[in-house]
C-alpha cells in the first residue's frame, strides 16, 4: 500500500527528473564536445589530440559533477516533503496514521523509494552523457562520472533526511523545507565565516568535512582545471603532469585523488540517523 | 483588520528573526573594530579619518553579505505566510467573508509581511550602525545608505516573489519551494558553471546582469527589482481576488 501511495504522490515528479537527467548528460555532452570541435585539426598529432580529447571528457565530467549536486539537493528536499511530509499538511496523516501498517514503515518505505530515484537519474545522467559522448569521441574515460553516483545518492539522502526530520518535528512541510534550508545554509556557511569574520578556525578535519557539502565531487576532477601544490602520500600514486598549453596559463594536474570513501560513510550515516530520529518520534506520537 | 491578524499570526517568528537578525549582525560587524592582541581581542576606538573610513567600509560590506542571505530565507517566509499558510485552514475563509474586497485583504497581507521584512532591515542596520558608531564616533550616510538599499531591495523582491508563488499556488510549502528554486536558479545563471555553457545558447541579458565582477547593487538593478516586486505583488492580489476558496 506505501509503496502503490509513494508512487501516485510523486510519480510526476520522479518522470520530470528522469527526463531532466536525460536532457541534463545529453546537453553536456553535445556541449563539450561542440565546444572543442577545432580538435578534429590536431588528429595528425596524435598525443595532442589525445590530450584534446581528454579535455573534453574532462569537461563533460567537470560540467555535470560541479552542476547535478544542486539537483540531488532539490531532489532530496521535494521528495520529502512530497509523500509522507506533504500528509502532515492535510488530514491525510491521521487516516495513514490509522493503516494496519508499522509507522516505521511509513518513512522507510518512503526514503527507499527517494534514494532509488535518485539513483536511477543519476543512472539516466551518466548513461545519456556516455552514449553520446561516446559517439562523437574517438575514447572516453568514465572514471569521473562514476565517482559521481554515490555522491549524488549520499547528499540527497542527507538533504533528504534533515527535510523528513524537520518535517516530523514541526508537523508542518513548510515549515520542514525552511528549516532544511536554513540548516543546509548555516552548515555550509557558518564555518567559513567564522574563519572570515573572526579568524577561528575549526578542528581540520571537521572543517574540511562541512565545507564540502555543496563542493563535494570527485577530486580527481577538481585537479584538472585547479593547481594544487600537495603531493598525494599514503597511497601507490601515478602522477601525471599535462601542461595546458592551449590556454593563456599553464596548467598542471595530477590525478588518482582516493575517492572520499569516509565521508560517503558519514553523509549516508547521518541520512540514516536522521531518518531514524523522525521514526522514533513519529513512533511515539499522538496521531 | 487582516493587517493586525497577519501582524499576530508572524509574532512568534518575528522574535526568532529578530534575534537572529541582530546576532548574525554583531557577529559580522564587530570584528572589524576588533584587534587580536596578546591572545586576546581588544576594542578599538579609530580616531584616524583613514581608519573611520575603511571600518565603516569593510563594516557595510560585511554587513550586506551576512544579511541578505538571512533576509533573503526570512523575507521567503514571511511571504508566504502572509496568505499561503492559510490557504488549508478556516481563517482565511472567514476573512474571506468579512465585509471586505479581497484586494484589500490581498494588500492588508502583503504590507504587513512587508512591514515586518522592513523592521528586520532597520534592526540590522541600526545593530550595524550602533557598533561602528560606538567605535569611529561619526555616521558614515553614505554607506549607511548603501547598505539600507542593498538590504531592503533584495528582500522586498524575495518578499514579493514567495507572497506571488503562495498566492498563486494556494500552498505556503509549493510557494517557498517555488521561490527557492528561481533564487537558486537565478544565482546558477549569474554565478555558477552552467552561466559559461548556458551564455553561448541563450541571451543571459534577459535575466541577468551577467557580469559578476561589477557592483551588485546599482540604481538600476534596484529600480528594476522594486519594479518587479510591485508587479508580483499586484499579480498576488489579482490572483487572491479571483481564486476559488
Amino acid at each position: 500500500m506505501l509503496a502503490w501511495k509513494w508512487w501516485r504522490d510523486c510519480r510526476g515528479r520522479v518522470l520530470l527528473y528522469f527526463g531532466a537527467a536525460i536532457a541534463i548528460g545529453v546537453f553536456s555532452a553535445l556541449d563539450a564536445t561542440t565546444y572543442n570541435w577545432w580538435m578534429d585539426n590536431y588528429r595528425v598529432d596524435p598525443q595532442r589530440y589525445q590530450f584534446y580529447v581528454f579535455l573534453a571528457w574532462s569537461r563533460i565530467s567537470y560540467g555535470l559533477v560541479s552542476s547535478v549536486l544542486y539537483g540531488a539537493v532539490w531532489t532530496g528536499l521535494v521528495l520529502a516533503i512530497s509523500s509522507a511530509g506533504r500528509d502532515y499538511a492535510s488530514a491525510g496523516v491521521s487516516f495513514l496514521l490509522t493503516r494496519p501498517q508499522r509507522r516505521s514503515a511509513m518513512l522507510w518505505v518512503d526514503f527507499g523509494f527517494a534514494v532509488c530515484t535518485v539513483a536511477i537519474a543519476g543512472v539516466l545522467l551518466e548513461g545519456s552523457a556516455i552514449a553520446v559522448a561516446a559517439r562523437v569521441l574517438p575514447s572516453i574515460r568514465t572514471v569521473e562520472l562514476l565517482g559521481l553516483l554515490p555522491t549524488l545518492v549520499a547528499v540527497a539522502a542527507a538533504v533528504y533526511g534533515v527535510t523528513i526530520f524537520w518535517t516530523v518535528v514541526t508537523r508542518s512541510a513548510a515549515k520542514g523545507i525552511e528549516l532544511s534550508v536554513a540548516t543546509m545554509v548555516t552548515v555550509s556557511l557558518v564555518p567559513g565565516a567564522i574563519l572570515e569574520w573572526w579568524h577561528i578556525a575549526w578542528p581540520e578535519a571537521i572543517q574540511g568535512w562541512m565545507l564540502k557539502m555543496f563542493d563535494w565531487r570527485p577530486a580527481y576532477s577538481y585537479w584538472i582545471f585547479h593547481v594544487h601544490p600537495r603531493t598525494p602520500v599514503g597511497h601507490t600514486a601515478i602522477r601525471r603532469y599535462i601542461i595546458y598549453a592551449d590556454d593563456y596559463r599553464p596548467m598542471i594536474y595530477r590525478s588518482l585523488e582516493p575517492y572520499p570513501i569516509a565521508e560517503l560513510a558519514i553523509w549516508i550515516g547521518l541520512a540514516l540517523a536522521l531518518v531514524y530520529a523522525s521514526q522514533k518520534i513519529l513512533e511515539y506520537r499522538e496521531v | 483588520m487582516f493587517f493586525r491578524l497577519t501582524l499576530y499570526t508572524q509574532r512568534y517568528r518575528m522574535i526568532a528573526y529578530a534575534v537572529l537578525v541582530m546576532a548574525v549582525t554583531v557577529l559580522s560587524v564587530l570584528p572589524v573594530t576588533l584587534l587580536w592582541k596578546n591572545n586576546a581581542w581588544h576594542f578599538v576606538r579609530a580616531t584616524d579619518p583613514r581608519a573611520i573610513l575603511l571600518f565603516w567600509q569593510e563594516g557595510t560590506a560585511r554587513v550586506i553579505g551576512a544579511l541578505t542571505i538571512v533576509l533573503a530565507l526570512c523575507a521567503g517566509d514571511l511571504g508566504v505566510t502572509a496568505m499561503g499558510d492559510d490557504a488549508a485552514q478556516r481563517t482565511l475563509e472567514w476573512v474571506a467573508t468579512r465585509p471586505r474586497t479581497r484586494q484589500s485583504l490581498a494588500w492588508s497581507a502583503w504590507a504587513a509581511s512587508l512591514m515586518n521584512a522592513l523592521l528586520l532591515v532597520g534592526l540590522g542596520i541600526v545593530c550595524y550602525a550602533a557598533v561602528l558608531l560606538v567605535s569611529t564616533h561619526e555616521f558614515n550616510w553614505r554607506y549607511a545608505a548603501l547598505a539600507v538599499i542593498s538590504l531592503i531591495v533584495p528582500a522586498t523582491a524575495m518578499l514579493s516573489l514567495a507572497y506571488f508563488l503562495s498566492v498563486g499556488t494556494g500552498s505556503a510549502r509549493n510557494g517557498y519551494l517555488l521561490a527557492l528554486f528561481i533564487l537558486v536558479f537565478f544565482a546558477v545563471l549569474r554565478f555558477g558553471y552552467f552561466n559559461i555553457v548556458l551564455k553561448r545558447y541563450v541571451p543571459l541579458w534577459l535575466f541577468t546582469t551577467n557580469n559578476m565582477y561589477q557592483p551588485q547593487m546599482t540604481l538600476t538593478v534596484a529600480l528594476w527589482a522594486l519594479a518587479v516586486s510591485l508587479v508580483l505583488s499586484v499579480g498576488g492580489a489579482m490572483v487572491f481576488a479571483r481564486r476559488n476558496l
